[in-house]
């Protein structure tokens, strides 16, 4: 029986285009972080996709690939972009974990202010925009001064701006 | 965060890419002119009620399912409201059956919507649940209303100025909803 619902579950992809992130304007520690939900099915497609990797990486479980945290770094600092006053902020990876349900990555990065001084930042997020063109990534923000925003990034719009 | 919500809602119903609810809707509609207005917006009111309750039911964790066996009962449901529409003349003595059968139908697509919400939601952003539901449900409710415009003045349009037989134009749509539907189960089985 439970393998019977295995094979049934396997049948069906999810239909949800959608990564949710948290970006924080932390000011004590000078940097944007994000965390950033995933799903691992379309990570493992888009990067292969983008880098011509062939294996499976696997990411986040046991099997994946040396190469698996690299892979991931590079795709989203190519396509998660932050600019405080026109300068893009440069990219750091933090690190990953699983989603409770396994599906998908929470993926931690962060962006260094450097002493930056602004108010306002512009995010790009077009991640996995080039695999599906319903795809929808929400981020909710959060300024040093706790004002939040949500917003709401799209083949069309992947680029918005964030003022505190 | 409302205004957020209400464009998920608003978009999720009329995704091209995942066309599922859209196609119930338009299935819905057609047998429908707007003189006949009324009994049009009693039907939607059912399936909006029906869905409006299991998408509030799942996303607070009162009610669970399997999402695999939800993502086939929708396409189920377009697939009968079809069949339906091309069998009967939508007389009058069936109605009841109809406006039942949309609630039932309302309560399955309710459950496909709460797997689209409840993933969009943040973690640590349970104390704005309630807002975000009405929002998301406001929005699906707009886009519901749109579908069922355009539906009501295509019908208009073929029916009074292409002069085109319901009939026909009824088993046209009809069709091309079924080949559509088929088209989403098989995609199902990938």
């Amino acid at each position: 029986m439970i393998i019977f619902l295995q094979i049934f579950s396997l049948l069906f992809a999810h239909d949800i285009h959608l990564t949710k992130a948290q970006v924080e304007v932390n000011a004590a520690e000078q940097s944007v972080q994000v965390s950033m939900h995933i799903f691992l099915d379309d990570l493992e497609k888009v990067i292969q996709q983008e880098t011509g990797f062939t294996e499976t990486m696997h990411l986040g479980t046991e099997k994946e690939v040396p190469e698996g945290d690299s892979l991931l770094a590079v795709y989203l600092a190519n396509h998660f972009l932050v600019a405080a006053n026109e300068q893009p902020l440069s990219f750091s990876f933090v690190g990953k974990e699983n989603s409770e349900d396994l599906l998908a990555l929470w993926c931690y990065f962060e962006f260094p202010l450097s002493g930056i001084p602004t108010k306002n930042l512009t995010l790009t997020n077009n991640v996995l925009m080039e695999l599906y063109g319903d795809q929808q990534n929400i981020i909710t923000l959060q300024g040093p001064n706790k004002k939040r925003d949500y917003l709401l990034f799209q083949v069309d719009k992947a680029t918005a701006s964030f003022s505190y | 965060m409302f205004n957020l919500y209400l464009q998920l809602g608003f978009e999720h119903l009329l995704d091209l890419a995942a066309y599922d609810h859209l196609l119930f809707v338009i299935a819905l509609t057609v047998v429908y002119q707007l003189s006949e207005w009324k009994k049009l917006l009693v039907l939607v009111t059912a399936f909006t009620i029906g869905h409006s309750i299991t998408l509030a039911l799942a996303v607070l964790d009162i009610i669970q399912f399997p999402k695999e066996v939800i993502e086939w009962l929708i396409p189920v449901t377009i697939l009968l409201t079809a069949i339906y529409n091309l069998i009967t003349n939508n007389n009058i003595s069936k109605l009841n059956v109809k406006y039942i059968a949309a609630l039932f139908f309302g309560l399955i697509h309710g459950m496909g919507f709460s797997s689209f919400l409840k993933s969009a939601l943040m973690p640590g952003e349970e104390h704005l649940l309630v807002w975000q539901l009405l929002a998301f449900n406001l929005g699906i409710e707009v886009g519901q209303l749109l579908i069922v415009g355009v539906v009501l003045l295509a019908n208009f349009i073929v029916l009074n100025i292409f002069k085109l037989k319901k009939r026909n134009w009824i088993i046209l749509v009809n069709t091309v909803v079924m080949i559509l539907c088929i088209w989403i189960m098989s995609g199902l089985l990938e």
